[in-house]
């Protein structure tokens, strides 16, 4: 269960993650993640992205907050959550401090979000 | 920085300094009037070290962005082609090549990069009008800085 971030007006759900690159999983790091169900794709903080030195996979058109679209550089990156270990995905790079995770991770998960409570369930089995 | 010239020793790469270098401090070596080598502080060569890992690593990214967008070109020129040949599947192209292709942009990214020993690989879904991703998010950046 995960608390949700309270430095968000209003809170908002985030969970904790770790990141590796697809071909050297050795290399592994943490990072706190917003839940973000109205995103088709994901986006890792630019710092992630060269710490890891996470491979260019190669360009999508994304529509981003002013309804703008623009062609940006995708990258592969190895998602662990909840120590479940998953497949490569494809993400691009966001100057946010956090990740920001898109229904193409979500929908492999159950999400439980207690708004009164300010917590969040997720798992790979039903909740 | 000092200079200091040492004598060639009979055994040349065992030298004893008085003093070890302090940080900034070089002390080159030199043979018939030639420097030769430079010594410096342990804390210095550790940060020439991480420097010279950066660089690489820097260059290795700019080298990989500069692939990528050779790529991403040919995939444009051989578009028309492509859309007879493998329309709404996904090709990962490699030096102006199609090299593999299939249903799922990551495992065809996979399998070419496996193929090409880890080489930059394009990857695409072949279709006449691009899809266009949602992300409500201010701060989505084109690429990250090399």
């Amino acid at each position: 269960m995960w608390q949700y971030n309270q430095a968000e007006e209003p809170p908002a759900p985030f969970i904790d993650l770790f990141l590796r690159h697809p071909e050297q999983p050795e290399q592994r790091i943490p990072i706190t993640a917003k839940i973000d169900t109205g995103a088709d794709i994901s986006a890792l903080p630019e710092q992630a992205i060269a710490q890891l030195n996470l491979p260019i996979t190669g360009k999508l058109l994304v529509q981003g907050y002013e309804g703008r679209s623009q062609e940006v550089t995708t990258y592969a990156v190895h998602i662990e959550i909840t120590s479940a270990r998953f497949r490569v995905y494809e993400a691009v790079a966001t100057h946010e401090p956090h990740a920001l995770l898109g229904r193409d991770i979500l929908n492999y998960f159950y999400l439980r979000l207690n708004g009164p409570e300010l917590t969040l369930d997720t798992s790979v089995r039903p909740l | 920085m000092s200079e200091r010239i040492l004598k060639e020793s009979r055994v040349p790469y065992n030298t004893v300094l008085e003093q070890p270098p302090q940080s900034g401090e070089v002390t080159f070596l030199e043979r018939n009037g030639q420097a030769i080598a430079a010594v410096v502080s342990m804390d210095e060569f550790a940060a020439f070290q991480q420097w010279r890992a950066e660089e690489a690593n820097r260059q290795r990214r700019q080298s990989e962005a500069e692939a990528i967008e050779r790529e991403h070109a040919a995939f444009q020129k051989m578009l028309p082609e492509l859309l007879l040949q493998y329309p709404g599947r996904v090709v990962a192209i490699h030096q102006g090549r199609v090299i593999a292709v299939g249903d799922n942009r990551m495992d065809v990214w996979q399998e070419a990069r496996q193929q090409v020993d880890r080489a930059p690989v394009y990857v695409q879904t072949v279709e006449s009008s691009p899809r266009i991703y949602k992300l409500p998010s201010r701060k989505v950046i084109r690429d990250v800085a090399v």
